[in-house]
């Protein structure tokens, strides 16, 4: 193979074992599913990455690259932090669907059942959607970045459930409590507000 | 007593019982429903795979009664937020130590939670008996209600959404836990403030507070 090739067949396996991975976890996932898909052989796979352990990094890390190119295209379009943070929920909405796999092996990863040897991999992803936060807050004190770490679980939490199972029930459950038959819409709304109550009242934003 | 268990498991002795199904917890969160191995907990736990059978009749047994057995021993927890006194401060600080408790208590149920988003029998058979025994989702909320009664919680405050981010924010205590992702997380958005938990706390309370007061 031509090394062009090479590396299109190589992102060809660790795209199919990105969506493996996410549909089935990692201890269902078989390598020999991924060559059939990605129409290659397990040999080819084998050449490329030693064991399921090093494609399972590689698409960990080919996954978080690409949730980390759309931050970085949402914080350039966003000139506040309620904007960025209502513009990031915005686009996982959209995307739900057509990117569900890709979306929910993020949360697979961030909630780790499997442990990664490459921490650089998760180290410089956090450190890059860390500083999307800075654009808007200009050096952070401690009181600062533990609201920042805040408001991120919370958005990550509530995301999760326009992709996973799990937190989808988890938010109608939460929905159930209400009287009268609220939406999931209003729900988001009203959770917005607080969001922003809290970026108010608890972070100092740049002018 | 475990209701979905037979008489043989729960005749045996309370210890044994517990120590079975934290074994069982592990597995299936280690590894996942599919993938778990009656061979591996039964060698960890000193039995013969035959007697695990008889205990639960299949793997599903061992998953229904594992998932028991979580609400066995979260209900000790959610009682004593209970019993705080009906305080705001009060009750989020016990809240965030009881979390901080259990997961030191019993890693094996933080490692089973974590399991269950990604997969999909777990989800199955944890939706069906949460719906029934809420647990720390029931505490949360009747605390919300309560501390709104008492206008420690401002009553223009939607209940549900401050519930969900108590909920939220109490995870967050995780972090000082083994769960690696969100350990490198913390370092990275927390530099070195993350040396202890009490600044963490300190953190999740005041920004609850905050919320409470409304705008």
């Amino acid at each position: 193979m031509s090394t062009n090739k090479k590396d299109n067949k190589k992102e060809e396996i660790i795209f199919t074992a990105m969506k493996h991975f996410s549909k089935f976890g990692y201890e269902k996932t078989k390598l020999l599913d991924i060559a059939n898909e990605a129409k290659t052989s397990t040999t080819t796979v084998y050449s490329f990455f030693k064991t399921k352990h090093d494609l399972y990094e590689a698409a960990v890390e080919y996954d978080l690259n690409i949730i980390n190119f759309e931050l970085e295209r949402i914080v350039s379009e966003s000139s506040t932090l309620d904007e960025y943070i209502i513009n990031i929920i915005e686009r996982v909405r959209l995307k739900s669907d057509k990117k569900q796999l890709l979306l929910n092996f993020y949360m697979l990863v961030s909630t780790n059942s499997v442990q990664i040897k490459n921490l650089k991999i998760i180290e410089e992803f956090e450190r890059k959607k860390f500083s999307y936060y800075l654009k808007f807050i200009e050096n952070p004190k401690i009181k600062d970045r533990y609201t920042l770490l805040f408001i991120d679980n919370i958005i990550n939490i509530y995301i999760y459930s326009y992709f996973n199972l799990f937190y989808q029930k988890k938010l109608l459950l939460y929905l159930s409590l209400y009287q009268q038959d609220k939406e999931t819409t209003e729900f988001e709304e009203d959770l917005l507000k607080y969001l922003k109550i809290l970026v108010k009242k608890r972070l100092i934003e740049i002018e | 007593m475990y209701k979905a268990a037979n008489d043989l498991f729960n005749r045996l002795k309370l210890e044994k019982k517990e120590l079975i199904l934290k074994y069982i917890l592990d597995e299936f969160g280690r590894v996942g429903y599919e993938a778990t191995s009656v061979r591996k907990i039964a060698s960890k736990a000193d039995l013969s795979v035959g007697s695990l059978y008889q205990y639960f009749n299949n793997k599903e047994g061992m998953l229904t009664v594992a998932i028991e057995h979580v609400f066995v021993i979260l209900d000790e927890y959610v009682s004593t937020i209970n019993d705080a006194p009906l305080k705001l401060k009060d009750r989020l600080e016990i809240m965030f130590e009881m979390i901080l408790k259990l997961g030191k208590q019993h890693p094996e149920l933080i490692i089973f939670y974590n399991k269950i988003p990604s997969d999909k029998k777990m989800i199955t058979e944890w939706v069906k008996q949460f719906y029934n025994n809420r647990s720390f989702f029931d505490v949360y909320w009747s605390t919300v209600k309560e501390l709104q009664n008492e206008k420690e919680i401002s009553t223009k405050i939607d209940p549900v959404i401050y519930t969900f981010i108590i909920d939220t924010m109490m995870l967050s205590g995780e972090l000082l836990q083994n769960t690696q992702y969100q350990e490198i997380k913390a370092k990275v958005f927390l530099e070195d403030s993350i040396k202890s938990s009490l600044i963490l706390k300190e953190n999740v309370i005041e920004t609850l507070t905050v919320l409470a007061k409304g705008q």
